[in-house]
């Protein structure tokens, strides 16, 4: 897109788009340094044949940098809200899914796999993928809270049936979190045409044309983004016809 | 005075401009997404438009000044961009159908004498 200033020769290109403010990175990061170790030490603890790591101080340690960790990973997004409620309200909405989602997860794999760009609806700021991520994070969150801080404080005092589904619900939020944490960073540092978002979540910011391709209701609107779709797939088809 | 429209989606930006402009006497009236910007502009008829770019989507602000471009009853309204946007080159003009004409571009964030002075040189144009 270019803007061209009346009366002059000069004319402005759009290169560069802001993605993320500073506050998301520093979130996201933050995020990042308390789920990692959450993960490791939840893991020594989970898996029996770790449990041999976690006895005696080292178990005492391993406890406490998961705690510590929890203190800050809870905390994270309440501190968030404080400073930025707008913007987490914001973030939120754009994580819930929409019909176009569906799409874009079945033309995933050829994507993903075989670089075929062409089947994938046009999507937001986040993609469908990055929207699963963001929901199973914060399902995660609030389940890690609920089951977390009465299994920190209620050993004991919680009856043993409850304690044991607070267990259980707290390793499936484990499971599940750690998979798809697995996904997420084998995408942004190690996939080929995933690139520009490690570029954005490091720097802020996206090329327009990267904008323009995997983001296109978030560049052009969801009216024009869909129309321009609409008629790459007519041309698609023409081509394929002949 | 000059009735100015402040069309942007971060009310703090709004808020902040509003209190610049109506301290030097201007009259401000304000819409917070593209639609709602072009619905104001019909019915309070500004004179002069300051347009972020990046609201509902990126290219919002862009498709306003568009629009404005092809109502008679708008294409003469003066309209400042006013963007965060990074990256953003200058270059010599090709014109081509993806051009979007506007009188100024301002990054954020913004100093307030450049604002009024790019207001008054924009306003001055226009009763040129």
């Amino acid at each position: 897109m270019t803007v061209q200033l009346k009366g002059r020769a000069e004319a402005i290109t759009i290169q560069w788009i802001p993605k993320y403010t500073f506050m998301e990175r520093l979130g996201h990061w933050i995020h990042t340094a308390t789920f990692v170790p959450l993960a490791i030490t939840g893991m020594i603890l989970y898996f029996p044949f770790l449990q041999s790591l976690a006895q005696g101080e080292a178990g005492l340690f391993i406890r406490l940098v998961h705690r510590v960790a929890a203190v800050i990973f809870g905390l994270l997004p309440i501190v968030y809200f404080i400073f930025q409620p707008r913007r987490l309200l914001l973030n939120i909405r754009e994580f819930l899914p929409n019909k176009d989602d569906i799409g874009w997860l079945k033309g995933a794999p050829a994507y993903y796999l075989l670089g075929k760009h062409e089947a994938m609806p046009p999507q937001g700021r986040f993609n469908a993928g990055e929207k699963m991520n963001g929901l199973v994070m914060i399902v995660a969150w609030v389940v890690f809270g609920i089951t977390g801080v009465p299994m920190w404080f209620g050993k004991g005092v919680i009856p043993p049936e409850v304690f044991r589904w607070l267990v259980i619900f707290h390793d499936l939020a484990m499971i599940v979190s750690v998979c798809m944490f697995l996904i997420h960073l084998y995408l942004a540092v190690a996939h080929p045409l995933m690139w520009a978002g490690l570029v954005s979540m490091r720097f802020g910011v996206t090329s327009a044309e990267y904008a323009m391709e995997h983001h296109a209701k978030w560049y052009y609107g969801p009216k024009r983004a869909m129309e321009i779709w609409e008629a790459k797939k007519r041309e698609a088809a023409q081509k394929g016809g002949h | 005075m000059a009735k100015i429209l402040v069309v942007d989606d971060d009310p703090d930006f709004v808020n902040l401009t509003r209190r610049i402009l109506q301290r030097k006497g201007y009259e401000v009236v304000t819409a917070a997404s593209g639609q709602q910007a072009l619905a104001v502009m019909r019915k309070e008829k500004p004179d002069l438009v300051l347009l972020d770019i990046m609201m509902s989507y990126i290219l919002d602000g862009l498709d306003v000044s568009r629009e404005m471009a092809q109502d008679p009853a708008l294409k003469d309204v003066p309209v400042i961009m006013v963007t965060s946007l990074t990256g953003a080159r200058a270059e010599a003009a090709q014109l081509s159908g993806e051009y979007v004409p506007v009188d100024e571009w301002i990054h954020k964030p913004i100093d307030p004498d450049r604002l009024l002075a790019r207001i008054e040189d924009a306003l001055r144009g226009k009763a040129g």
